[in-house]
């Protein structure tokens, strides 16, 4: 069982990834924007994020920043959450450390496949 | 059995049928209790933000086909199908209100562009009404939620509940002199670069493949819960 964040401004997505996570087991929790994510990896521990990029307050490749530029983070796996025809934001995450992408909302064995790359 | 822990914020709790048909309940038979009632109709079925919805207009909703078409920003927009419910209850509207303009406007009237803050007081008091805590951002949850419990996957919300960044097409731009004005059709200014993209009733919805029609079938029934 992994201790998962979902960050995404859609409570659709979220609710998506939620509902298929918990059904594999998975501890969930979800946050709105890169700023909610923040605080909740302050309370606990994490082992993977599944991250939108376009979010008001905090965007997610801000939030992929600042993640990489702490120790306690850095090898945190982050998958980022796409939407088609955004490929520069793609590269741009690839490029700051992200280590996956999935369209959005993804499918179960989407998901699944991804999880497997990332996770021990 | 595995345990599982869930912190997830109260505005992204599911509301129950039963509540979501209280807050219909508590919408009364005048024309503002009508607006009020297609809203929530419109929220609860499609999914769509307020921001979305105060961009509707006439050119936007074709109740043959079942689809409607939601602006996101200025250069893209998305093909939303629509269920019986809520057509019935839109062509109501329609006929009641005989909305000018925009068909969730500021007044039943849709002369002017609502803001969302006004949509989201319409939707306040028919939950103080109901007794219910209810804000905008839980239907798009509860809509999700109950998709998900009749089968849906991601594959199938991806065709049924685009999400906003999701656009089927980017608009077309037409390239304009800048100046300072306001453009009739589209409500936008004339003064963005120079371009204003073409009004979404000029394009065509995707076609019904399989996964369309299994997500209109799952919409029908949504529209029996909800």
């Amino acid at each position: 069982m992994a201790n998962i964040i979902v960050v995404d401004d859609s409570p659709i997505v979220r609710r998506t990834m939620m509902f298929t996570l918990q059904r594999y087991g998975h501890c969930v929790s979800v946050a709105a924007n890169g700023r909610e994510a923040l605080t909740q990896l302050q309370d606990q521990p994490t082992d993977l994020i599944f991250c939108d990029i376009d979010m008001p307050e905090m965007n997610g490749l801000d939030l992929l920043r600042q993640l990489r530029s702490e120790n306690r983070w850095q090898t945190v796996p982050v998958i980022m959450l796409t939407a088609s025809g955004m490929d520069a934001d793609r590269e741009e995450a690839e490029a700051e450390g992200a280590n996956g992408f999935l369209l959005k909302p993804a499918s179960t064995h989407e998901i699944v496949a991804v999880m497997a790359k990332v996770l021990p | 059995m595995k345990q599982v822990n869930t912190s997830i914020q109260s505005t992204d709790d599911p509301l129950t049928p039963a509540q979501v048909n209280s807050l219909y309940l508590a919408c009364d038979d005048t024309l503002d209790g009508r607006y009020a009632f297609t809203l929530l109709v419109l929220l609860f079925n499609t999914g769509l933000a307020l921001a979305d919805v105060r961009n509707l207009r006439h050119g936007h909703l074709n109740l043959e086909s079942k689809w409607l078409t939601a602006s996101h920003g200025l250069q893209r927009a998305r093909f939303v199908p629509i269920n019986s419910r809520l057509a019935r209850a839109m062509r109501t509207w329609l006929q009641r209100a005989k909305p000018q303009r925009y068909l969730f406007g500021r007044e039943a009237d849709g002369r002017a562009r609502a803001t969302v803050s006004e949509l989201e007081a319409r939707l306040q008091r028919v939950a103080m009404a109901a007794g219910i805590h209810f804000t905008p951002p839980q239907a798009q949850s509860t809509l999700a939620h109950h998709l998900l419990h009749l089968s849906a996957d991601g594959e199938m919300m991806r065709s049924v509940l685009p999400p906003a960044e999701h656009s089927h097409m980017r608009l077309p731009l037409v390239h304009l002199p800048p100046f300072s004005a306001i453009n009739r059709h589209t409500e936008m200014p004339l003064v963005a670069k120079g371009f204003i993209p073409l009004p979404t009733e000029f394009t065509q919805p995707p076609a019904e493949d399989d996964i369309i029609a299994s997500g209109r079938e799952l919409l029908e029934r949504i529209g029996e819960i909800l």
